[in-house]
């Protein structure tokens, strides 16, 4: 909303300079975005939240100015000077064939315009206020509206054919409004007819057949306030927004129409030459106003400061409440609702009124009361916050990616889009789906990054979107990781992230992965729960994105290694026998994989073989390859003997021979 | 040439740096320098068998090396001797290098370590200032359902609060949240006042993108419920967490505004190091419709609640410009963080 500081001049005192008036808008809740100085005035311009559309207009601006710097306020004047009204003539009905389309309005026929341009300061004002002049008729219509909050429209009345009905559009009906487009008026949109034609897009914009020209003699003025809901409904689906529709939208004051029509009233008998025939007819006027009572305790209560009487009954009659003390009740008081304050329906609601005014940054600072509550979510361990440190201690650093990815990005991971779940209202087709993966957002950050870096180690922590469960998608949350770099390497970090959730999970060769390498990545389970899978990003998929290094990936299911993990660390006695360490190496079939050496190693040895590792293979051709292991002999209650461990390692040698057929080359 | 000084000094130091022992030490020295068989006393013997032109260049040389090697030896045996003469374990272990090759100013291994993204750590740290006012965190749905994101909180298919907050459908029912604000009624449903709790989490806006708006970003949501709570709590809560993370003295400031789940409404604002006042986030009052919506009785309880955006608050804090750095991955931005 724009506001010259002129026109707010007219209605409360303004003495102080513009920024501090806009200070002053800002502290009431009304935020100044910006401020302008033209031809020596200044302009406001005002964020002005739905809840309020009565700051939708000049009056209700200085209302709340008046508030705050506790000014007199005055209205605009509606005092007609020859007030002598022309003999009825001309006559017209409005027919409102459902009331709640149109329950409060006023109207009336004003004979002898004389249509011409408008005075300099009436276009000075309507354009500081960011509406261009038409003529003095549309002009005085349109400065109302700006005034008073009250949308109008003047029709040509002799161009009108009989009398009006208005009524919901029928499927199918069109319109020419007087920006010269033909539309088709979405169903259920209010709309005026007179005998043979639409003339009029209520609350939007009027129609062509009924404009007021140059030639207009005699205007039919209409002053309604329109259902609030059905005027937004037409107005988002035909995508038309004026500054009439803007106010429509919103719950108006009932009882200012009467009001409103006077105001144009005056200024077309001043400017134009008009006269009213007969008198103005209103509907559904007045409204009684509401009230309600307001208890002096919970004032204080819940705005934690006490004000005084004297200051809380000044700043709600500034404001346009009427108030009337409770003759039982000392603590209480009546509050009669001003009718442009609809939104004001409970006790909070005069709460905020006395808040904002009063200053919220006078108020103290204090820190909530009482103890801090135990709440469940004390208790649970934020695994997630682990899976990052450790994976920043580890030197991997922390992308985030997007949400919404494009049916591109997925197909270059070699992911169906057409799987993916897909927003009914997409922007652009760049953010039209939910991610099913972070694995494709996370390779295009390491394909930018390659023109900068050689090594590059990065982690996201991020839901994904998969099934529909019930209502909503299964939207479990993962942690991703990715590495320029091989196998092995990404498997050390899996690993030792699998450690500090104490489990020891399965790993089961994936035959198939989308965006991994053919039998090139595991798949990692509980049970029959899947933790995730983690592998070497498939070729294909590297030159799709234009990677020219390897990349291994894993991705991880949160919830569910959550529920697997066990954040409790258990003390294990530091051995206090020293182990014996002894390599024996090996041919083996080169299918065989290291688990089941290891495997093969340990079985029913647990209380001698402390642990095992591989440390070397060495492949170069043919059906076996060499492997080496290094075994540490170690008992937890006795140094061995030379006998201990040449028995183990004698039945090693026998199970290694007999179960995978290895052929030991040296001990 | 029969002999390579480079080499011999190099290996020398070696040898010299794993010294643990007077023993070694000693053992050390007449390897070098014993009369007899010392790899330097075999050198020198060589050196009046070189032409003139190799005597001239190398003899200074290797002079200046005897010296040196001699004075390593020296300070080493200083440094055993200094050591508690009982435990050899304890033998300090000083790097050991030739004065003529240490470089106080060239720079040390570059050493690699992982950086978070900057509105993580900001979340992060709201966290942390939070818990110590007693308030725990948890995250829920990012897809929910509209009835938790707009209906509960008051804001029907048709009312005009639904224009400020674009917003992205996947059906009628389900929407890409488009604040955390839709983890009031979840929460409070499942829980009983006394309430502290923070929704950090991913949300949503149907925005063209530009440096200072994108399609999913994060807030972080507050919400208190109690039977005693205050609007000057809640300004005083919110100005301890500002000063806490922007600094002691930051100024702030509080003004009306509206939101349909919050009775009264606020919004408040921090002075930035360029003169202007940023809006960091709105807060209020529970509204009583939405704790009713939530189970929890009015009559009994009050509360309040804000929503804030990390990302604005690390551009304020870090003098970042541009709302799509934080996501487009480049690790010259992340790395400074």
């Amino acid at each position: 909303m724009l506001a010259p500081l002129s026109w707010l001049n007219e209605y409360v005192k303004l003495s102080i300079s513009a920024d501090s008036i806009a200070n002053n808008f800002l502290f009431s809740g009304n935020k100044v975005d910006s401020l302008h100085k033209r031809d020596g005035d200044y302009i406001f311009d005002l964020e002005i939240t739905p809840n309020r559309p009565d700051t939708l207009s000049i009056v209700g601006l200085a209302r709340e100015l008046s508030a705050v710097l506790n000014e007199d306020l005055s209205t605009p004047d509606i005092t007609i000077i020859s007030s002598k009204s022309l003999p009825k003539n001309k006559a017209i009905k409005i027919n409102v064939k459902n009331k709640s389309l149109c329950p409060y309005y006023s109207f009336g026929i004003i004979d002898g315009v004389k249509v011409a341009q408008s005075p300099s300061w009436i276009v000075d004002r309507l354009e500081k206020s960011g509406v261009r002049s038409v003529n003095n008729i549309v002009d005085i219509t349109n400065y109302v509206m700006i005034e008073t909050g009250q949308p109008m429209h003047a029709f040509d009345f002799e161009k009108i054919k009989g009398d009006l009905i208005l009524r919901a559009s029928k499927r199918g009906e069109r319109i020419k409004t007087l920006d010269g487009l033909e539309r088709i008026i979405p169903e259920g949109s209010i709309i005026i007819e007179d005998d043979d034609k639409i003339i009029d897009l209520a609350g939007l914009m009027g129609g062509e057949n009924t404009e007021v020209t140059h030639n207009t003699k005699t205007i039919l003025v209409h002053v309604p306030v329109y259902n609030s809901v059905s005027i937004r409904r037409t107005s988002l689906s035909t995508g038309l927004r004026t500054e009439a529709s803007n106010r429509f939208e919103k719950k108006l004051d009932p009882n200012m129409h009467p009001f409103a029509f006077d105001r144009a009233h005056k200024l077309v008998s001043e400017i134009a030459g008009g006269m009213i025939i007969g008198e103005k007819k209103s509907v559904g006027f007045p409204v009684k106003e509401s009230s309600l009572e307001l208890s002096l305790d919970m004032i204080t209560s819940v705005l934690g400061v006490e004000i005084e009487i004297e200051k809380i009954v000044n700043i709600l009659t500034s404001l346009g409440f009427r108030i009337y003390p409770q003759p039982l009740d000392k603590n209480k008081l009546k509050v009669v609702i001003p009718s442009w304050r609809p939104d004001v329906a409970i006790e909070e609601d005069i709460y905020e009124e006395i808040g904002r005014i009063y200053n919220y940054n006078n108020f103290p600072k204090t820190l909530p009361k009482g103890s801090p509550p135990i709440q469940p979510e004390l208790f649970l361990v934020d695994w997630g916050k682990i899976c990052r440190n450790i994976f920043l201690s580890f030197g991997f650093s922390e992308i985030l990616t997007p949400t919404l990815l494009s049916p591109d990005l997925l197909i270059k991971a070699n992911l169906n889009a057409k799987e993916a779940i897909k927003l009914s209202n997409p922007m652009l087709e760049d953010y039209s789906l939910l991610r099913p993966s972070l694995i494709p957002g996370q390779l295009n950050v390491i394909e930018s990054n390659l023109r900068n870096f050689d090594v590059i180690k990065t982690f996201e922590l991020g839901k994904i979107f998969t099934t529909f469960i019930d209502k909503l998608p299964d939207q479990p949350t993962v942690f991703a990781f990715l590495i320029t770099g091989d196998f092995q390497e990404g498997k050390g970090y899996l690993e030792e992230l699998l450690k500090t959730f104490n489990i020891k999970p399965k790993f089961s060769l994936s035959k198939t992965y989308p965006f991994f390498e053919q039998e090139r990545s595991i798949i990692i389970e509980m049970g029959k729960t899947k933790l995730g899978q983690f592998g070497e990003i498939a070729q294909s998929v590297l030159n799709n994105f234009g990677i020219k290094k390897h990349i291994v990936a894993g991705e991880l299911f949160l919830e569910n290694l959550a529920t697997a993990g066990n954040p409790d660390i258990i003390y294990r006695p530091i051995p206090k026998f020293p182990p014996v360490i002894e390599d024996i190496s090996m041919f083996i079939d080169k299918n065989v994989f290291a688990e089941k050496i290891i495997d093969t190693i340990k079985k029913g040895r647990e209380d001698i073989v402390s642990s095992v590792f591989i440390f070397d293979v060495y492949y170069r051709g043919g059906n076996k390859k060499s492997v080496a292991v290094r075994i540490y002999y170690q008992a937890e209650n006795k140094t061995l003997t030379n006998r201990d461990v040449s028995k183990t390692r004698e039945s090693i040698i026998t199970d290694l021979k007999k179960i995978l057929q290895a052929e030991i080359r040296r001990v | 040439m029969a002999f390579d000084l480079e080499r011999t000094e190099k290996e020398f130091l070696s040898s010299l740096r794993e010294i643990r022992t007077r023993d070694e030490l000693e053992n050390l020295r007449i390897k070098y320098f014993g009369r007899k068989r010392g790899i330097l006393t075999k050198i020198a013997s060589s050196l009046p068998l070189l032409s003139l032109k190799e005597k001239k260049i190398l003899g200074p040389i290797f002079n200046h090396l005897k010296g040196e090697l001699r004075q390593s030896l020296k300070e080493r045996e200083s440094d055993l001797s200094s050591a508690s003469p009982k435990s050899t374990k304890e033998i300090q272990q000083k790097p050991l290098t030739s004065s003529l090759l240490f470089d106080p100013t060239a720079p040390g291994k570059e050493v690699f370590t992982g950086h978070q993204n900057p509105v993580i750590s900001v979340i992060e740290e709201i966290k942390e200032i939070f818990h110590y006012l007693g308030f725990t965190y948890i995250d829920g749905p990012e897809v929910d359902l509209d009835l938790y994101n707009f209906q509960k909180l008051r804001i029907g298919k048709d009312h005009p609060a639904r224009d400020t907050q674009q917003t992205y459908y996947l059906n009628d029912e389900v929407v890409l949240r488009t604040h955390t604000s839709s983890m009031q009624v979840r929460y409070m449903e499942t829980h009983k006042p006394p309430i502290r709790v923070l929704f950090p989490g991913r949300t949503f806006r149907r925005d063209p993108v530009d440096a200072t708006h994108l399609p999913s970003f994060y807030q972080i949501e507050g919400l208190l419920v109690d039977n005693d709570s205050s609007m000057t709590d809640l300004i005083g809560t919110l100005d301890f967490v500002i000063k806490r993370f922007f600094g002691s003295k930051t100024k702030t400031r509080v003004y009306g505004h509206y939101f349909p789940y919050t009775e009264p409404s606020i919004e408040v604002e921090v002075l930035h190091k360029n003169g202007k006042w940023m809006e960091i986030l709105g807060a209020g009052m529970v509204h009583p419709e939405v704790l009713k919506n939530g189970r929890i009785d009015p009559r009994k309880y009050r509360g309040w609640a804000f929503g804030m955006g990390p990302e604005r608050m690390a551009m304020l804090k870090y003098g970042i410009n541009d709302i799509r750095l934080f996501y487009n991955g480049d690790l010259r931005f992340i790395n400074q963080f």
